[in-house]
């Protein structure tokens, strides 16, 4: 059996699976802890093995050498002369833990930069590292050692919504193939005094281009296999996994088949609201994600009119009761200028599109106070604004980006031929998206476009058909690409009975903002079109121009 | 015990199969296939196909791309007594395009070429128990040991090879359907001397009567064999080469003689018995080592041996096969190849011939075999019998040993020979040779019944 040789092929076999693991990862950071901690975990292994030592004691010398390696690398500020491991040290570990548990819960994958998160890989890698080698050079089982090449995969798959991507399956593949092959070349079998057969690398090309091919090929084409127990996208402990935007989840409730009531809730004036969530004014990445940084801590600053300076004429009082809800943002109408009832611990607000977030996303069985009041405008006072598009303060509703498909900006400049002014082109875009597509939410998942980034966008204009997390980033593209300043909102429909909001009334619009003139004191907001009807029954997109007016001046958020 | 003779060509299935971690792999697809679909996903449904097609690809890859392996197997040496050893080694070698052949010749392996093969032989029962090796492919010869315990002609092989594809699911049986020869000729014993010519002989005969005496003008000497009587010893020759040295036969002091060893099958009845691949009997395995002894033991005292067998044809020299040699007349130069060919007697199934055609009269009146005949036969029919008679009518004498097999009484055919003047020595399997040939002048019934341990024969 020779040992440098399969110490380097387990080395070369992990190094392909965390190209899979990758996928989850935003950027090379972790790729330094985790392959140190792999090095000398082995290296451990090797040197045990050489000097034939039971296996037992290799697998229990290979653990330490894990442990040795976090410690050193992640918490040597508690331990022992930088890298024996005390009681301290464990502690400052779990503290870590819990840090990158927090970290995780609050960030969508795939995830940046974090001390506990490198930790954690670390250890998993690790972990992978001294069970592969137990399994490949201990027990001789190259079947076995596979699966830790599973494991790795386990991440992505288990956060992101298009689970582990083509080259990470392919390098996994190409890893499991190695690990085969590579056992029974260097004598870690059980058999005895197996060695390969001659002639067998044109009988291994063969089968690793085969293999390789049916199994990257087969599942892009095979229909089905996107909805069950637990599909893609789904994660144990929430609702969804991490990598799940907002577009996407609304797909995922909308095809939900059991209803979950989220919360209930009451006006002063006995209307159903729209109960707006969060707005997405950034299509730059592929999954598009609220904004979360630059937050203002506290609720105050919705109160006061200097920081939040829209309108407070006809206020309206909701009173929202949680059932099973588990999101982090508050759902409230537009524009609420009051929230009582929970405190300011732990929220922050965005003062752009007031918006409220909390870090802790589990608000089951609370209950709070807004008071909202809705803006105010006419059509007649909507065509007579001036075009907003200059603003500088709304530059960042402007932003088109880069991968954004022509068939968007070509169908935008379409539809509006021929409108004078913004309100129109607004209105031309909307009509144009309701008499021109299809609703259709199980269709874009099965086709492979399903909602949530701008890579669906493309395949959505040239089927024309797709549901709620299509048509609004639609309709906000295209309305930036003629000059309206334009983002997304995420919210829940309003229902004729009031109390009862039911997550497949989720929906998604898009408000397009249109204003008066530079120094107005007013502003006019156009809400657009609501791109899904309330349930599945009533199929086909029933457009509502909702006006919404913003008076005083906008201030830069800080 | 009778069991079915070995075919020439034995095949042997050549298909392949999935190993358990093939199998396992399979089952394993099935499962993630199940819960792909139960789960909606489609990184499972990636998952079984992986599982799945790993085994299903290589199966093909071994079914399109066959293993480039050539077994060759050789023997050392081809033909030996019963008893010696022979070494049989296999060699792997890859059939490529372009020749390997150095590279087979080289000893050793190198740390690049630890390919090998697993190969499993088939060995006769006769010769030993089925063996598996691990044959590498660089062409070291990895070798076993056979010792054959009774002469005939045996066929090493047929072996197969299992080979296994590069990852492990799948293995494949090709067969090897080469067959190699090995020959085992019959073990000669000692016989008493008889002193002066034993075979009996009537007047007129031109052989000599007397003892030859040495005679000191034109003699050719050879190297001592081992079973030579020290009379013939040329001491003058020996003290010059060192070694030594024997007289060889003088042609004018030879006696001359007829040896018939019948191999027609009809005249061996008996349960059949097999010599490797040739059909026998035990009593024709007696009558062989009883030929064997008696050509060795005669032609090594000045006689010449003129051996046939029943249809006139010569007794095959060496390993070649017999053919209708001119020349059947074996001295003690070629005795040793004679007995060698006797590895490859066997008996023939043939219907009795004619008076007019017999093919043993003819070659007995071409050739003037009127010399003292030994016939060695079985259990014959009286009509068998007659034909030897009337064939035999020019010898100035015969003598017949004639092995019975059970019952054990004596036939017609014994009394009618003996009534034309033969001498009749009747014999069982398990009589002692020597015994038998020390009785040929007289005629005996030596009829030994198997001795009292099981299984042992002499």
């Amino acid at each position: 059996m020779a040992i440098i040789p399969l110490h380097v092929l387990l080395l070369a076999s992990i190094a392909l699976g965390c190209v899979g693991m990758a996928g989850a990862l935003a950027g090379f950071w972790w790729v330094l802890p985790v392959a140190v901690t792999v090095v000398i975990v082995l290296l451990v292994t090797a040197a045990a093995r050489w000097l034939r030592l039971p296996s037992a004691v290799v697998t229990v010398l290979g653990l330490a050498a894990l442990i040795l390696a976090l410690t050193v690398m992640h918490v040597s500020d508690h331990a022992l002369l930088g890298f024996i491991p005390t009681p301290d040290t464990f502690t400052a570990a779990g503290q870590l833990w819990s840090e990158s548990g927090s970290f995780v819960s609050r960030q969508s994958a795939p995830y940046g930069q974090n001390p506990g998160l490198a930790l954690l890989l670390s250890a998993l890698v690790g972990l992978v590292a001294v069970f592969m080698e137990t399994a490949l050079l201990g027990l001789r089982m190259a079947g076995l050692a596979c699966v830790g090449i599973l494991a790795l995969l386990v991440v992505p798959a288990l956060t992101l919504p298009g689970s582990v991507s083509m080259w990470g399956l392919g390098a996994a593949i190409i890893a499991a193939l190695a690990l085969l092959a590579g056992s029974r070349l260097w004598g870690a079998t059980r058999q005895q005094r197996i060695a390969p057969t001659p002639g067998g690398l044109p009988r291994a090309l063969l089968v690793i281009a085969g293999v390789l091919a049916v199994t990257l090929l087969v599942p892009t084409v095979m229909p089905g296999f996107f909805s069950g127990a637990f599909p893609q996208g789904s994660s144990f402990n929430s609702e969804r996994a991490a990598g799940v935007g907002p577009l996407r989840a609304v797909g995922q409730d909308l095809r939900e088949s059991e209803r979950v009531q989220r919360f209930s809730y009451t006006t002063s004036d006995g209307q159903p609201k729209y109960m707006r969530l969060m707005t997405l004014s950034d299509f730059s990445q592929s999954e598009f994600f609220p904004q979360t940084d630059n937050l203002e801590e506290g609720l105050d600053g919705i109160a006061d009119s200097e920081t939040n300076p829209v309108s407070r004429e006809n206020p309206v009082t909701s009173k929202v009761t949680f059932e099973d809800y588990n999101e982090h943002w508050l759902p409230a109408p537009y524009a609420p200028t009051e929230f009582s009832g929970i405190g300011n611990e732990g929220w922050s607000w965005n003062p752009r599109d007031l918006s409220v977030y909390s870090a802790a996303s589990d608000m089951s069985g609370g209950t709070f106070t807004v008071t909202s009041s809705a803006p105010q405008a006419t059509p007649e006072a909507m065509r007579s604004a001036a075009s907003s598009g200059a603003n500088d303060e709304l530059a960042d509703y402007m932003r088109l980006p880069n991968e954004m498909p022509e068939s968007i900006s070509s169908a935008a400049r379409q539809l509006t031929d021929g409108a004078g002014n913004d309100y129109d082109r607004a209105l031309a875009l909307q009509n144009g998206l309701r008499h021109n597509f299809q609703y259709d939410v199980n269709a874009p998942l099965a086709q492979g476009y399903d909602a949530g980034g701008m890579d669906s966008m493309e395949q959505f204009m040239e089927t024309r058909t797709g549901y709620a997390g299509h048509f609004a980033p639609a309709m906000a593209l295209m309305a930036r690409e003629v000059g309206i300043p334009a983002r997304v909102a995420v919210g829940y429909l309003p229902r004729h009975r009031l109390g009862i909001r039911r997550a497949a009334s989720a929906s998604r619009w898009a408000p397009v903002t249109l204003t008066r003139g530079p120094n107005s004191t007013s502003r006019a907001s156009v809400g657009a079109i609501r791109a899904h009807p309330r349930h599945s029954h009533h199929p086909g997109v029933r457009p509502r121009v909702r006006q919404r007016a913003r008076s005083g001046r906008l201030r830069p958020a800080r | 015990m009778s069991k079915t003779a070995p075919t020439a060509e034995a095949r042997v299935d050549s298909r392949a199969k999935f190993t358990v971690r093939g199998w396992c792999f399979l089952v394993a697809a099935v499962v993630c296939l199940a819960a792909a679909t139960w789960l909606g996903r489609k990184d499972v449904l990636a998952l079984s196909l992986f599982l799945g097609m790993l085994p299903l690809f290589s199966s093909l890859a071994m079914w399109l791309i066959k293993p480039r392996v050539l077994l060759k197997r050789s023997v050392d040496p081809a033909l030996v007594t019963v008893g010696d050893a022979a070494s049989v080694a296999l060699r792997v070698r890859r059939r490529s395009q372009f020749s390997s052949r150095r590279r087979a010749e080289t000893s050793g392996s190198t740390t690049h070429d630890r390919a090998a093969v697993e190969v499993h032989e088939n060995v006769d029962p006769q010769l030993g128990k089925n063996q598996d090796f691990s044959v590498p492919v660089s062409g070291v010869p990895v070798g076993y040991t056979v010792r054959p315990q009774r002469r005939g002609m045996y066929e090493l092989g047929p072996a197969t090879v299992r080979v296994q594809d590069p990852f492990g699911v799948v293995t494949e049986l090709l067969d090897v359907a080469e067959r190699t020869t090995l020959q085992v000729a019959p073990d000669t014993e000692d016989l008493t001397e008889l002193g002066a010519s034993r075979v009996r002989e009537t007047g007129g005969d031109p052989s000599r009567r007397a003892m030859p005496q040495p005679g000191p003008d034109n003699v050719t000497t050879r190297e001592y064999r081992h079973g030579d009587p020290m009379r013939r010893v040329h001491w003058a020759a020996s003290a010059k080469h060192g070694e030594l040295m024997v007289r060889q036969e003088d042609p004018r002091s030879t006696r001359k003689a007829v040896l018939v060893l019948d191999m027609t099958q009809e005249h061996w009845p008996g349960e059949r018995v097999w010599a490797g691949i040739l059909p026998s009997t035990e009593e024709f395995e007696w009558g062989v080592r009883a030929t064997a002894s008696i050509l060795d033991h005669l032609t090594r005292r000045e006689t010449v041996v003129f051996a046939l067998d029943d249809q006139g044809r010569a007794l095959p020299h060496g390993d070649m096969e017999s053919t209708d040699q001119r020349d059947t007349s074996v001295s003690d130069n070629t005795a040793l190849e004679v007995v060698h060919g006797l590895a490859q007697a066997a008996l023939v199934s043939r219907p009795e011939p004619d008076a007019a055609t017999d093919p043993l009269t003819t070659r007995f009146d071409r050739e003037a075999l009127t010399h003292p005949l030994l016939l060695i036969t079985g259990k014959l029919s009286a009509q068998a019998a007659r034909r030897y008679v009337t064939a035999a009518k020019g010898n100035v004498a015969g003598s017949v040993i004639m092995v019975l097999n059970p019952p054990m009484t004596r036939p017609e055919s014994a009394d009618i020979l003996e009534t034309s003047g033969w001498s009749v020595v009747l014999v069982s399997r398990w009589t002692d040779i020597d015994a038998a040939w020390t009785s040929i002048l007289d005629g005996a019934t030596l009829l030994d019944p198997p001795p009292a341990r099981p299984g042992s024969s002499s």
